[in-house]
């Protein structure tokens, strides 16, 4: 038997996870550093790495570098257990919520319905919405329930379409090149 | 893109669009004014008729005045005055607070507040 204090193998998947992971990371802090116009605004490039897991290695590995960079990104900020810190990790619950959804509505459409297909750029879009209104939902239900914030979510949600394209198409972009410089382990979803 | 994201991206806009009509009303005159004193309704009053109110809060007495479908602070005891400086309100939903002396105005739609403001389709 080994003792607890061996330190166990590391396999290849687990070093892919660390990767993306640490990938992600950067991003989310770089990020972090920028200044945004309404609070529960910004980019959300880092899910791009999220999106670029899940179509080339899948659900499971993606939601671990999900998870890996809310955790350790929250920490590296200081926004761990702070307030804004649930509105993001509901955010982050409830697109991953919708990724997994989107996942499955691609893997039922796949024999009849292919060109229903969501690529990187829809599964961004509906994370970014999904992102926006768990968020909103929190914000509005526990922390300050007051209609005016209504008056918000227009705007709230149009910056999470806008932010959500952009990192689809972002996605959408890498996972051609590494497509072009190596061929994912499982078939990505890419245009007809 | 695929067909798919051309679909969710459709959705998406008019999801945002119904939002933008949801939320997004042109302003309606109001027709009343619910005056709180300790968040506890002290009084609700139609802005149809001109009138001066004095209210009683916990520093002294706030003055509120009512003219022309129109309502406003219009002297108040306390140090920062941002209840006076919110100056004349008229459109429903609008609101106005005079925290150090816990006394607030919200203005209502037509009826007595408990009919809709509008209805859009």
């Amino acid at each position: 038997m080994r003792s607890a204090t061996e330190p166990m193998a590391a396999t290849a998947e687990d070093r892919l996870v660390a990767g993306f992971a640490a990938l992600a990371i950067v991003i989310h802090v770089l990020e972090a550093g920028f200044p945004s116009p309404i609070p529960g605004v910004k980019p959300g490039l880092a899910n791009a790495i999220t999106l670029i897991v899940l179509l080339r290695h899948g659900w499971r590995l993606a939601l671990w570098v999900a998870a890996l960079r809310i955790v350790a990104g929250s920490l590296l900020v200081g926004s761990f257990l702070a307030p804004g810190f649930w509105l993001s990790l509901t955010g982050a619950a409830a697109s991953l919520a919708a990724l997994g959804l989107c996942w499955q509505w691609n893997r039922l459409s796949a024999r009849r319905l292919p060109s229903l297909q969501l690529s990187a750029l829809g599964l961004s879009l509906c994370a970014a919405l999904a992102h926006m209104a768990g968020q909103f939902a929190l914000a509005y239900l526990v922390f300050v329930p007051h209609s005016g914030l209504l008056t918000l979510l227009p705007l709230l949600m149009t910056a999470a379409l806008v932010f959500g394209l952009v990192t689809g198409a972002i996605a959408d972009a890498i996972l051609r090149r590494l497509a072009r410089l190596s061929p994912p382990p499982q078939r990505p979803i890419l245009d007809p | 893109m695929t067909r798919g994201d051309a679909v969710a991206i459709a959705l998406a806009a008019a999801l945002i669009g119904a939002l933008y009509a949801q939320h997004w009303q042109p302003a309606v005159d109001a027709g009343t004014v619910e005056i709180r004193r300790d968040g506890e309704l002290a009084g609700r009053y139609p802005l149809s008729q001109a009138r001066s109110l004095t209210v009683s809060g916990h520093l002294g007495d706030s003055t509120i005045e009512i003219r022309d479908g129109q309502v406003r602070f219009r002297q108040a005891p306390c140090r920062n005055q941002v209840c006076v400086h919110r100056g004349w309100l008229r459109h429903a939903g609008d609101a106005a607070a005079c925290l150090p002396n816990r006394i607030s105005l919200r203005l209502g739609g037509q009826g007595q507040g408990d009919v809709p403001d509008a209805l859009s389709h």
